[in-house]
């Protein structure tokens, strides 16, 4: 199942689950297809594209459903 | 879908690399709706910090527009608010080059040139935190045209 992933007290966690995945920026480990709630906007994002970049860096990109 | 390109220099023993992105998204095939955002996060190498140096930022006037807004926002992916942001109306492309916009018809934040420069310079990123190009089509049409992202930072390594 695709992780969707949401912040919650300061945690992000995934909401099908209720489990803290990680603590930092909620798009650092997701996959292709899987969704986080950006608090800034306000929306719901899913990954579109993971591009890797250098030695280990990534560009992720991310439209809003 | 996006047709990125990428290059990387590396110099002094791989203490410092130089990184270039030159993504341009097509409309065509991966439209924003109206009212919907695109967010593009750069994340550095694992065990670097990414200093962004110079940035090309295009988004085109959504064709078919009647009333709105559109905008590009460079903020950081861990923290809310913007650093710099350029607005157009619907009739007008948004351009930002180098470290400040160039094409912002409707508001540009901050709103002077030296302004932009100075927020522009202080992004860092890493790992985990990224550096976020935000796009949001606030207008009444779907933007078909293309988004460009095309960035240049530096990597350099934690501890050297």
């Amino acid at each position: 199942m695709a992780k969707h992933i949401k912040k919650v007290n300061g945690k992000f966690v995934d909401v099908n689950n209720g489990n803290t995945v990680f603590h930092g920026h909620c798009t650092k480990d997701l996959d292709i297809g899987d969704m986080y709630d950006d608090d800034e906007s306000g929306k719901t994002m899913q990954i579109k594209e993971i591009i890797p970049i250098g030695t280990s860096g990534k560009l992720v990109r991310s439209v809003s459903v | 879908m996006g047709r990125p390109e990428f290059e990387t220099i590396v110099a002094s023993a791989a203490r410092e690399s130089l990184n270039s992105v030159d993504l341009s998204v097509d409309g065509a095939t991966t439209p924003i709706a109206a009212g919907a955002t695109e967010n593009i996060d750069l994340f550095s190498s694992s065990g670097t910090i990414g200093h962004i140096q110079s940035a090309y930022l295009n988004a085109l006037a959504p064709i078919g527009a009647t009333t709105g807004t559109h905008l590009l926002n460079i903020t950081s992916g861990s923290q809310r608010g913007g650093f710099t942001q350029g607005t157009s109306n619907f009739g007008s492309d948004i351009l930002f080059n180098q470290k400040s916009w160039i094409l912002a018809d409707n508001a540009k934040l901050p709103s002077s040139d030296s302004a932009q420069v100075a927020a522009f310079n202080d992004n860092v990123f890493d790992s985990a935190i990224s550096l976020r190009f935000v796009y949001t089509n606030n207008t009444d049409a779907v933007q078909t045209g293309f988004r460009i992202y095309r960035m240049t930072y530096v990597e350099k390594v934690i501890g050297s």
